[in-house]
Order: structure tokens, then sequence, then C-alpha cells
């Protein structure tokens, strides 16, 4: 079966300092993929370069058999292919419903029909988005301006969403509900790529997770793993443990 | 009475350089970019309807229209776009270096020597409400301002066009991780632009006659600087910031004894002083806004 999405030995360097050392990495359908990693791991720096907003050094990423390379990012966005940016990035002087009319755009063959069902289908995903349609995206909460971002992403009916630390600085009940969303997101069948600087909750939540250090994919973990702390600071700080007793 | 007179010609005046002003934010809005050569399309297109003096009115008009449509695209295109990455200090010298290359260039080709543009010149004659003259371009300009300043309102508030433009002019980045084609808005409001400067120029032919290569130079600088002291974050300060200016110019001619004409560009330049000195972050802001700023 062909992956969802596919990361091939893929490079990224901001000047000539190299953020993304080869990495590869694959979703099949409907998977759940984590990228877990250290602050500066390039976790961040490999989904701006799945959206093309970065410059790539070398390898491919391949969306449905669909090489990525040479596009721009809107292009990326209209392959099917949504973001959820890290701090959210609504537009706050915006209305919700205008933020999700945004969300509208990268839509691959709308008609009003489909456009009405599409935010139908997110209000009822997110009763607070319907709620406040009208308000201006600003005043909400961080916890309801995720559920916003997410709500704007699936409106483009991406069949791959990233996520970019989705639970940056929300409260821990917050965080449970934004978890909840994405199990129901889950549902849908669409692969969903996670990455998250709090590691635990996430690999316990996504099918496979790749641990990012230094640029590099350092391991692969299943859920089962998430408990697993020796191994996860092993991958994280490059560490083995013949030099951690010492 | 002589006040009403006065007031009519002021809002008249400064219906146009919103338009001016209206040109230069929305290219501020989705570009950060002060763009200095703006007034320079009214030059150009003076110069086409100069050079058109003998063709149908409409076409000439039509003419002129291609003329600076094209012109704010390619300035966009050639100068701008290639530099939204840059610092805002290189945005601006580049913008002025278009300017001054314009200018350069139409002096080499026509010379400083003023030409007539010949366009709707009846629109200087009028009608008499009591004492009061008003010519027909006053109530052109009022009419087609106010139109106008509408019709982009509704633009930019009602249509999805509008949305993505007011998407990319905060934050261009994610606009286009949404799937908009972020060059595209930025030329369609270079195009906008050019369409409020040509209706501006064609107001403005009737009531200055002659061209000269800064033809349009001071009346895209007042546009500037009219929207900084409006308030270029946003919009409808920035155009209002421009319809201030052109009142309180109109108002100040009217109003200094004829031979201390000599001196409006002064107390025009002394005003915009002591307003940014004032309210730096703009006159018609809201508070919370300045704040902020």
């Amino acid at each position: 079966m062909t992956a969802a999405l596919s990361v091939d030995e893929l490079h990224v360097a901001y000047r000539s300092v190299p953020a993304l050392r080869g990495v590869s990495l694959a979703a099949a359908p409907g998977e759940v993929v984590a990228v877990v990693g250290p602050n500066g791991a390039g976790k961040s720096t490999l989904l701006a370069a799945i959206m093309r907003m970065v410059r790539w050094g070398a390898g491919d990423v391949t969306v449905g058999g669909r090489s990525l390379a040479g596009l721009t990012p809107d292009a990326v966005a209209r392959s099917k292919v949504a973001l959820v940016p890290e701090g959210r990035q609504i537009f706050a002087n915006l209305t919700v419903e205008e933020n999700l009319r945004l969300g509208l755009i990268a839509r691959v063959g709308r008609t009003p029909a489909s456009d009405r069902a599409a935010i139908a289908e997110v209000h009822a995903l997110f009763p607070i988005v319907g709620e406040f349609a009208r308000r201006a995206a600003g005043v909400l909460s961080g916890g309801q301006q995720q559920q916003l971002a997410i709500a704007r992403a699936l409106v483009a009916d991406p069949d791959v969403l990233l996520l970019d630390e989705p639970s940056l600085g929300l409260a821990p009940t917050v965080i449970d509900h934004v978890f909840d969303s994405l199990a129901a997101v889950r549902t849908m069948g669409r692969t969903i790529v996670i990455v998250e600087q709090r590691a635990q909750r996430t690999i316990a939540f996504a099918d496979r997770s790749y641990v990012l250090a230094d640029g590099r994919i350092r391991d692969v973990l299943a859920p089962g793993d998430a408990g697993d702390s020796d191994r996860l600071r092993a991958a994280y700080f490059g560490v083995d443990t013949e030099r951690d007793d010492q | 009475m002589i006040w009403f007179q006065y007031f009519i010609d002021a809002v008249a005046l400064g219906a146009l350089y919103a338009l001016m002003a209206l040109g230069v934010g929305l290219i501020f809005g989705v570009m950060r970019l002060v763009n200095l050569a703006h007034g320079e399309l009214l030059t150009v297109g003076a110069y086409t309807l100069f050079a058109t003096g003998t063709w149908p009115t409409v076409l000439r008009v039509l003419a002129m229209f291609v003329v600076v449509v094209a012109l704010a695209v390619v300035m966009e295109r050639v100068a701008f776009r290639p530099l939204r990455t840059a610092s805002p200090a290189t945005m601006l010298v580049m913008t002025f270096a278009v300017s001054a290359l314009i200018r350069a260039i139409v002096q080499k080709r026509w010379t400083a020597q003023g030409k007539a543009i010949n366009l709707f010149n009846d629109l200087n004659k009028g009608f008499d409400v009591g004492d009061i003259r008003i010519k027909y371009v006053t109530i052109l300009s009022i009419v087609c301002g106010a139109a106008l300043l509408g019709g982009v309102n509704l633009l930019l508030n009602r249509t999805e066009l509008g949305l993505q433009m007011r998407a990319v002019a905060t934050d261009t980045r994610i606009a286009q991780a949404l799937g908009i084609r972020t060059g595209r808005i930025v030329t369609i409001v270079f195009v906008v632009s050019g369409l409020l400067a040509g209706v501006a120029l064609i107001l403005f032919a009737p009531q200055r006659a002659q061209v000269t290569p800064d033809y349009g130079l001071q009346i895209g600088l007042i546009a500037v600087i009219g929207v900084v002291i409006g308030g270029m974050d946003r919009l409808g300060p920035a155009t209002l910031g421009g319809f201030a200016i052109g009142f309180a110019t109109s108002m100040m001619f009217n109003i200094l004894p004829k031979a201390q004409r000599v001196f409006l560009d002064s107390a025009v330049y002394g005003l915009v002083i002591v307003v940014l000195l004032v309210r730096p972050a703009g006159l018609f802001q809201r508070e919370r806004q300045v704040t902020r700023a």
C-alpha cells in the first residue's frame, strides 16, 4: 500500500547549520505518527519542510506517492496536507468564522454545499467553534484557539494533518480535551503527524513514535514504550547506558 | 457662506488624497512596504494622456489605466517582490530609487517643460448655489471618493478575495500554508492601487492641467504622509489620514492671504510635525492600538 506520507533522507539547513540530517519516516493512511524529541531537535523544521515552508537540502517527501519537491507551500496545502502551526497562529483579528473560511481555500473540488458540510462537521466536533463563530478569534482562550486551529486545518479535508506542539502552553485539563478531539479526528481515517516535546502522552497516543534529536531519528517507539523513561532519555540526549553509568 | 465653499473644496481634495492614501495603505498592509513611488503612477498616467492627446477620449482613458496598472504590477514584480524578506529600510530605499528612476526617464523623454494633459477640462465648470461656486470636478471627486472607498471596503470585508487579502496582510507565511496564492494576492493589491491612482488622476487632471516629471511626486508623498499621520497599521485610519491632509491643505490654501500662499507647504508640513509629535502612532488610531503599538 502507498504510504500517505513518506519522508526520505530529508536534509535541511539554515544558512550552513544543519537542522535535519537525513530524516526518514513514513505514515500509512489513517495512522497516527508522533515525532518527539528535545527542544531544538528539528521537529518544527521537519513539519515546515513537509509544507515546503523551508528549503530542502536533499531528500524527498511524498504524499500519496506524489513528490512535493518544487512545490510552493500553498500548492502543498492544496495537495491535501494541512498544518496546525506551533502557537496556533490563528488570525486573531478575524472572526472565528473567517478563520474557518480561510481553511476552506485549500479544499479540492469545492462547492457551496461541500463548504457548508465541512463547516458543519467541525462545528459538531468542536461546538465552541460554532458557538463563537462571530467573535474575533483573538478573544478565545488558548484551548479554544487550538480547537479553532485544528478545525481550520480539518475543513481543508486533508489526507495528512500535521500538528506542531498542539499541547504547548495549555493547562492539563485543556490538553485532555485536545487529545480527545484528536482521537475523534483519528476515527475519520486521516493520517496524523504530531510533533511534541511533551513526549509520554503523545507516544501512548500514537501508533508509532520517532525520536528526533540533533536532526536525526534516534529511535522508533511503540505506544507501550511510553513508560520506558530510560530508553526515552537515552534517545533524547544521545547517551548510551554505559556512559550513563560512569 | 464662504466657509461652506472652503469646506466643499476641502472635502473634494481630501477625497482625492484619500484615494491615493488607500492605494498606499493597501500596499503597506499586505507587504509592509511604504511605496514612495506611488505618485509616479500619476506622473506616468498623465504623460500617457498627453502622448495620446489626439486619440478619442475613451481610448485615452483606457490607455492610461492600462499603463498605470501595468506599471504598478511591473514595479511589484521587478523591484519589490524580490525584496520581500529584506529590511523595511532596504524596501524604502528601493521605492525611492524606483521613483527617481521613473522621474529621470520621463524627464529624458518629455523634458522638464510642462505638457498640457487636456482631459475633461470642462469639469472645471460648475454652477452657483447662492454665492457658492460648485465645480463639477468637486462633486465628482466626492462621489468617486466615497464610492471607491466604500467599494474597497466591501471588497475587503464581504468577499473571499478580501478575506484572503486580510489574511496575507496579517501573516503571509500562515496564509500561504493555508493554500492562499500569496503572490497572486499581492499582484491584485497592486492592480487595485493602480486603478485607484488612475481614478485620482482623472480627477486631478482638470485641476492640475500641466504634467511635469514631478507631477505625482508631491501628491504621492503627501499620500504617504497622510497614511503615516492617520495610522498606517489599519486601512481605515490610513485612508482617513490621506483625507485629513488633503482637507487641511485645501483649507489652508483658502484661508491664507494670497500673498502668503507660498507658505502653504511650510504650513502643511508644520502641521504634520505637530501631529506626529502629539500622536506618533497615528491621529485616528484608537488608544488601545496606540498603546499596543
